[in-house]
């Protein structure tokens, strides 16, 4: 395969199946195209891995400038349409704002284009591109069965509705164009990503900068609802000021170099600018852009809004495509701000952003909205691992980006099952699941468990994240205590989960399971647990040499597939080999806690035989009201007669107790979300903070 | 030191713990006028436990609880094996939040009171240790607690704020009033055991070792504030374990956020300051 072959395939293919997915309305035949595109994506990502060596390639389409520009000005012009149309002055004026500036770069300052390399391919594109191909085409797959269900399923916003499955035939016959159009901007996304990873020309990047903006803008606004179009404007707007903030860079650039630097590679190879003023406030109207699409403080209302799309959105939008690029910028440009202040003022951003999120997801019980905290929180990390911006801070960044990817989408397609199933998102909902949902329950509790405990793979990013922040102590109390309210949300989310009746394991009936949903579920989640175990394996063949070409090696594998262990001491001097240290810096021992692991489900095998066992009922200070079927009896002075409002139906009595005037009553649970504290005057107070962290950054970089 | 020397702590590590269970009903049962039972009492419980006939509300409840026993001994392998201390931490996380699942697994109302109060435990404890594993880095350029026996002086030395933050979780980690809170093992402040409620026979037994095995970790976390010369880290652990069984005697159960506010305030404060003091 050549490289133009590649590129077609990874950026044309999905927008030219995009366009057959929506002029062919057979679902039938949608579903073996997306599929195809899913296994040459696969197998594009799989050639591209094994042909990319460490140094960056660069590929030139100067006859494509002209068109890019074109598409630029479209984009804009359709967003500014928007603004008028719904009446947003500010989102007009920022749209306006964009054009006027692109026009101006363009026909007043006429950059020479001509020498700069539109697209490049280095080893972290290939990282990017395999998150995205990979993660992104199985929630592709995921969301055909899902937008199946969906397209039927529109009432799911009142929290009432139950969902019925439906034969294959009605559910094509409901599908009018309505599914087709979701696809084509669905399947586009893909493209448009793959596109943004390889953008070296910052017209290019912005090009597909703002076509990913529009996307999601669209995906989020699919379903026609007040909430969603105001969530969906909320979107625009709020990337539209990430939009501006490139506008300005690129105007900085084209402006103070004579066109020297109008590409990334440029940006990041020129050492010398360093000093240059308006070379640093370009970077950090850059990194600010990234901001706004990682969803940071202040910026992260708009992904908590893009909750009200259809889960797969939600999933792609979260792991491999949208808030990734926010990150992706802002790590590649990371070998640009090293040593300056601008680097330290990231890392205060993202740590705070990594501690507030954490903070407020404590306080929600609405599972999407737990997920997009967590997510906003895990981008604040890596934002603070690209500050720290030490070579084991930007490893730690690039192990984070692909285990959250993979992780993340695991869990927000448990979720959208789980949604599917119960119609609702409300965690208080979701009590007992274990046995209504067994198959589901082992899905997200290897999702869960992947994002915040040993041996998994975030914990290990968590893990060098928070080894490296000691060269910035301003952000490790922010990192401490993120990571200490990570454990706690998710543990209480967990625990909901788990929380059912003695017995109700052997009583309830699982709900039966699509096997779209399976396969694609049990992908990922064989995904997280198999790169966690063969974490050395990602650490040298992914994380490693992404960033090679700008940093030291700071993660190295030791005895056997065992142990990976850092030094930074390499760093400054890369002669020594951790051998001659008698004690290595750090050490994390994957083998040693996947043993752990696996003796964790396999001992309960050996030593519980739950047949040999008797369950017994919970405690309810002795005024247990017994089941209908147990043995005893039920004595009818036990209840009342006329004062039964309990239907008796199968485990009804089970965990209900003889209340006051003897009158059954259920006990019933919630969880904790300390709404006391976690308030909207907190809220608040973090958004101000986050506002003023952001100028202050800016401000870094103007002195 | 050898894997021999690991294996051998940690099984000798429950034994230990009992007996510093042992030892502190024993000072307990003194400090309040009775004669209090023999010091190896907490083993005649467990063995009697063994015996009970086995009952189980939720077949993940049995699972985590095992879960809960099997991660306290890969910490405390962590730290015998004086491995990379942040790892440890979440090795005694994982034992921890393992704990709470296994009171969540059952729809109980005591046994949700006791996991959610554990989290809020959780949480109040574990920014201290973390700092400890900065301590740790930077008195001895390595996140490994074996760095300590190279360093020549005491970590105490340098950070004796962080060894008070230690002292403040320690009562938390060991569930001492004040901070007694998920459950207590006093019967005049506590309605119903609180996580453990519903675990019964060979499950109780089982968190019981759990908890010992806890106990001998937490002290050894205290001893690692002055490794050389080894005896005097010892007599320092064992001095904080008297002081914090004198402590739970005098003391009342406290409010929940006031625990809280305290271990983020303090606990939280202290340790950071200390911190930055030495790194500006």
């Amino acid at each position: 395969m050549s490289w133009n072959g590649f590129f077609l395939i990874a950026i044309v293919l999905p927008l030219v199946v995009a366009g057959l997915v929506y002029v062919v309305r057979s679902v039938q035949i949608r579903k073996i195209l997306i599929i195809s595109m899913a296994v040459a994506l696969w197998a594009a990502g799989l050639w591209l891995h094994f042909s990319v060596g460490a140094e960056p390639q660069s590929f030139s389409f100067p006859w494509m400038n002209l068109p890019i520009l074109l598409g630029d000005l479209m984009i804009l012009a359709y967003i500014t349409y928007v603004a008028i149309e719904r009446r947003h002055p500010y989102l007009l004026i920022i749209g306006a704002l964009q054009l006027a500036g692109l026009l101006y770069i363009e026909f007043a300052l006429r950059p020479d284009m001509t020498q700069v390399s539109s697209l490049v391919i280095d080893r972290l594109a290939v990282v990017m591109f395999l998150l995205v191909s990979l993660v992104g085409s199985i929630i592709c797959i995921y969301a055909l069965r899902y937008m199946d269900e969906h397209s039927l399923h529109n009432g799911l916003r009142s929290e009432t509705s139950h969902f019925q499955p439906l034969s294959p035939e009605a559910s094509a016959q409901h599908d009018q164009g309505h599914t087709g159009r979701f696809f084509f901007w669905f399947v586009a996304f893909i493209g448009i990503m793959n596109g943004l990873i390889f953008a070296n020309n910052i017209f290019w990047l912005y090009f597909f900068w703002e076509a990913t903006t529009l996307c999601s803008f669209l995906l989020i606004g699919y379903e026609k609802t007040e909430e969603s179009q105001s969530n969906a404007l909320l979107a625009l707007f709020l990337n539209s000021i990430g939009g501006l903030a490139m506008v300005v860079a690129i105007f900085l650039l084209v402006n103070s170099f004579d066109g020297d630097i109008l590409s990334l590679l440029a940006v990041v190879d020129s050492g010398l600018e360093i000093i240059s003023t308006p070379f640093q406030v370009a970077l950090a109207f850059l990194v600010a852009a990234g901001f706004t699409k990682a969803a940071q403080l202040p910026f992260q209302n708009w992904l908590l809004g893009a909750m009200v799309a259809p889960t797969p959105v939600s999933a792609l939008l979260h792991s491999s495509t949208m808030v990734k690029a926010g990150v992706y910028l802002i790590l590649r440009l990371a070998p640009a701000y090293h040593g300056v202040l601008l680097s330290s003022a990231i890392t205060l951003v993202g740590g705070f952003t990594f501690f507030a999120a954490s903070l407020l997801a404590v306080a929600d019980d609405n599972a999407k909205r737990i997920l997009a905290y967590s997510t906003v929180a895990n981008l604040g990390l890596i934002v603070a691992c690209c500050g720290v911006n030490t070579p084991l801070a930007v490893s730690a960044a690039v192990i984070l980006i692909v285990f959250h990817g993979v992780t993340k989408a695991l869990l927000f397609m448990g979720v959208g099952v789980i949604e599917h199933a119960i119609g609702s998102r409300n965690v208080e909902n979701m009590e007992g699941l274990v046995v209504r949902m067994p198959a589901v329950m082992v899905v997200m509790t290897i999702g869960v468990f992947g994002m915040f405990l040993p041996p998994f793979g975030m914990l290990f990013g968590k893990w060098a994240a928070l080894e490296a922040s000691i060269r910035e102590p301003l952000v490790i109390g922010l990192l401490v205590a993120g990571s200490t309210l990570t454990a706690m949300f998710w543990t209480k989310y967990l625990g909901r989960m788990l929380s059912s009746l003695p017995g109700a394991e052997d009583r309830v009936i699982p709900a039966p399971i699509s096997g779209y949903y399976m396969a694609t579920l049990g992908i990922l989640a064989v995904g997280v647990v198999g790169l966690s175990l063969g974490m050395t394996g990602v650490v040298q063949a992914l994380a490693i040499p992404a960033v090679e070409n700008w940093y030291a090696v700071a993660i190295q594998e030791v005895s056997g597939l065992n142990l990976a262990v850092f030094s930074w001491a390499s760093y400054f001097n890369p002669e020594i080999v951790l051998g001659n240290f008698v004690v290595p810096e750090g050490l994390f021992p994957v083998g040693l806690l996947f043993l752990g692991l696996v003796l964790t489900v396999t001992i309960p095998l050996f030593f519980f035989s739950p047949e040999k066992e008797r369950v017994s009922r919970v405690y309810l200070a002795g005024e247990n009201l017994e089941d209908a079927d147990s043995e005893e009896d039920l004595t009818s002075d036990m209840i009342p007669a006329g004062d039964a409002p309990r239907e008796k139906g199968e485990g009804k009595m089970e965990g209900s107790f003889a209340g006051p005037l003897e009158a059954p009553a259920e006990a019933s649970l919630g969880g904790y979300y300390f709404r006391n504290v976690l308030s909207e005057k907190l809220v608040r107070g973090l958004n101000g903070a986050a506002i003023l962290l952001l100028l202050w950054m800016i401000g870094v970089a103007l002195v | 030191m050898s894997f021999a020397f690991s294996v051998a702590g940690i099984l000798a590590a429950p034994f230990l713990g009992g007996l510093l269970a042992g030892l502190d009903r024993k000072i307990t049962a003194r400090l309040q006028g009775r004669k209090g039972p023999p010091i190896i009492q907490p083993f005649y419980d467990v063995i009697k436990l063994f015996g009970k006939e086995s009952t189980y509300t939720n077949r993940h409840q049995v699972f985590y609880i095992y879960a809960y026993l099997l991660w306290m001994a890969m910490a405390l392998l962590l730290l015998l094996t004086l491995q990379d201390f942040l790892v440890f931490v979440f090795a005694l996380t994982f034992a921890e939040i393992s704990l709470a699942l296994a009171g969540f697994s059952t729809r109980s109302p005591y046994s949700h009171i006791g996991s959610n109060r554990e989290i809020l435990q959780i949480l109040a404890s574990e920014p201290v240790l973390v700092f400890l594993a900065f301590a740790l880095y930077l008195a001895s350029g390595s996140f490994m607690a074996g760095g300590l026996f190279l360093l020549g002086e005491p970590l105490l030395r340098n950070f004796p704020l962080i060894f008070a933050a230690v002292l403040l979780i320690l009562t938390i980690k060991m569930r001492k009033s004040p901070f007694d809170l998920s459950s207590s093992a006093h019967a005049h402040q506590e309605i119903v055991r609180g996580v453990t409620t519903e675990f019964s026979g060979r499950y109780l037994a089982l968190s019981e070792i759990a908890h010992w095995v806890e106990l001998v970790i937490i002290l050894f976390v205290v001893f690692l504030f002055w490794v050389d010369p080894w005896w005097v880290g010892i007599l320092l652990a064992l001095a904080a374990y008297l002081a914090e069984i004198v402590i739970d005697n005098i003391f009342a159960r406290l409010k929940i956020s006031w625990m809280v506010a305290t271990a983020w305030g303090w606990g939280f404060g202290l340790s950071l300051l200390n911190i930055l003091y030495f790194t500006m």
